[in-house]
């Protein structure tokens, strides 16, 4: 029983890790808080569900969904972003999310309608537990990739650039515009990984990603919004402990299950105001 | 033509006008240096020159257009801008900061170890902080190591705004004596904003006075 239930927080929580994980890439690289983060992650699964409903195979279905995903991003950020980024300040930015978070809301409303869809399971007829191995499959090397490439590559050298002083970055001869999108596009394909492995758990309907959101939130400020192996620490932490919340602590019940993620963050936030994992500026007076 | 000609630039914030028509040029391996007092435009017209700041007139680097153009284009035609706030980025590394400096060039990643090991020739003092993040770095060691990045990028035009700005005297000179070891080695054209008029002078080939967004005055090297 509390093996099955601790692979079932893990399976959830590594959905909260990848969505926290694209929360994190967002704002490292741009600065931003991207309240629509959920909802893009919804979107994709959307099309993801639309292309194994149309016979294609799960796992082909997959790469495609994030290839979509990460293109969703770059258009976001070259299209909406772009025209706010440079002249705005950081509160127009986060109303700027939050309208796109409505908005995409509202499209997917419109084009698959509000009802519950079930999504497939790749392992349709195992034991719970696989889920969360498949999960933990599937996170583990795009978590591993994405620290691969911010900490060793190029790309990740000026990504960090723009990330700590874009205007220097644009005087060094850094593409900053192409950063930003492919920074849009890489969380937005991260996000995608993320709503694939919740479906199953959660069934599809516009709104799955709302509460998710409030759990990656929590994640995120749990390992530190900078910090991307915090934020998939941050994702299973939140998604164990909700687990066994709901399950052993007879007042938390099913009912108030949301706001274990919610204690922690306050509970970290008073402790360790930079999360587990985050930096504290560092900055020589 | 070669080297920097500037014609008519006008320049400003929103409806502020803060340039109002600057003639100016810098030959081959020139330093030219820009007094005047303060609010007088001299900042703008750096930034002008490195698109940070929207301006109309002429702007020609070795004969090719810089007026309207992005930040980073400009960057990649030959101009470094050194600012007053340095601009180093604080997290990463001092490395990691110089290597940044090569996305201007053609092929980021060639050459680079060449690169650094010239600017330690200029900077030796950086070569102790390779790994550590450039944000905890005191204030003289990031103006190195600003100027160090822009000199990785090979450029044809260094702009350096107030490159002394906030410098212990003796630490003054010193940069100044390397300003000019660099033009002198690498050719560099160099156009400095400086208030330390004597130490600007000594190193300067020409020196424009601006005083209201306009010239106010010129002396070559031979009449002071």
């Amino acid at each position: 029983m509390f093996g099955q239930q601790l692979l079932e927080g893990l399976g959830a929580g590594a959905g909260y890790a990848a969505l926290a994980l694209a929360l994190v890439l967002t704002y490292r690289f741009t600065g931003i808080v991207n309240f629509a983060q959920g909802e893009l992650a919804m979107l994709a699964t959307y099309v993801a569900w639309q292309l194994v409903d149309s016979g294609m195979p799960y796992w082909a279905a997959l790469p495609v969904t994030v290839a979509v995903a990460f293109l969703a991003g770059v258009v976001t950020e070259r299209t909406v972003m772009r025209r706010v980024e440079d002249r705005a300040g950081e509160l127009t930015l986060v109303a700027t999310t939050i309208g796109l978070y409505v908005t995409v809301n509202a499209i997917a409303a419109l084009v698959w309608t509000s009802a519950l869809r079930a999504f497939p399971s790749p392992f349709p007829d195992g034991p719970a537990g696989v889920s969360a191995l498949v999960a933990a499959c599937v996170a583990g090397p795009v978590l591993g990739a994405v620290a691969l490439v911010v900490r060793h590559t190029g790309l990740g050298l000026v990504m960090r650039a723009v990330a700590a002083d874009p205007r220097s970055a644009r005087l060094s001869g850094v593409r900053v515009g192409r950063v930003l999108a492919l920074g849009w596009g890489a969380a937005s394909a991260i996000g995608a990984v993320s709503g694939v492995l919740l479906a199953p758990i959660l069934f599809l309907e516009p709104t799955m990603m709302t509460g998710v959101l409030v759990y990656s939130f929590a994640a995120a400020t749990l390992g530190g919004l900078d910090s991307a192996p915090g934020a998939v620490a941050g994702g299973l932490i939140v998604g164990v402990t909700e687990t066994l919340a709901g399950t052993y602590l007879g007042f938390v019940g099913a009912d108030l299950k949301i706001a274990v993620p919610l204690v922690l963050i306050v509970a970290v936030l008073l402790l360790r105001p930079q999360g587990l994992f985050g930096s504290a500026p560092v900055e020589r007076a | 033509m070669s080297g920097l000609d500037v014609r008519g630039l006008r320049a400003g914030y929103g409806a502020a006008r803060v340039l109002h028509g600057v003639d100016l040029a810098a030959g081959e391996n020139e330093i030219v240096v820009l007094l005047g007092p303060n609010g007088a435009g001299k900042t703008t017209l750096l930034r002008a020159l490195s698109g940070l700041v929207g301006a109309r007139g002429a702007a020609t680097l070795d004969g090719v257009a810089l007026l309207g153009r992005a930040p980073d284009e400009i960057a990649r035609l030959g101009v470094a801008h050194v600012t007053q706030e340095g601009g180093t980025f604080g997290p990463l590394t001092v490395e990691e900061n110089l290597r940044v400096g090569a996305y201007a060039r053609r092929r980021p990643r060639r050459g680079v170890a060449e690169d650094l090991a010239r600017v330690f020739t200029y900077f030796p003092g950086l070569q102790a902080h390779l790994g550590q993040p450039a944000g905890t770095l005191s204030g003289g060691e990031q103006r190195m190591l600003a100027i160090g990045r822009a000199l990785v990028a090979r450029p044809r035009l260094l702009l350096l705004d107030e490159p002394t700005r906030g410098l212990a005297p003796p630490l003054r000179s010193r940069l100044f004596g390397t300003i000019h070891a660099i033009n002198r080695h690498e050719g560099t054209i160099m156009i400095i904003v400086e208030h330390n008029v004597a130490a600007a002078l000594e190193v300067a080939h020409r020196a424009y006075l601006v005083e209201s967004g306009r010239i106010a005055g010129l002396r070559e090297r031979r009449r002071w």
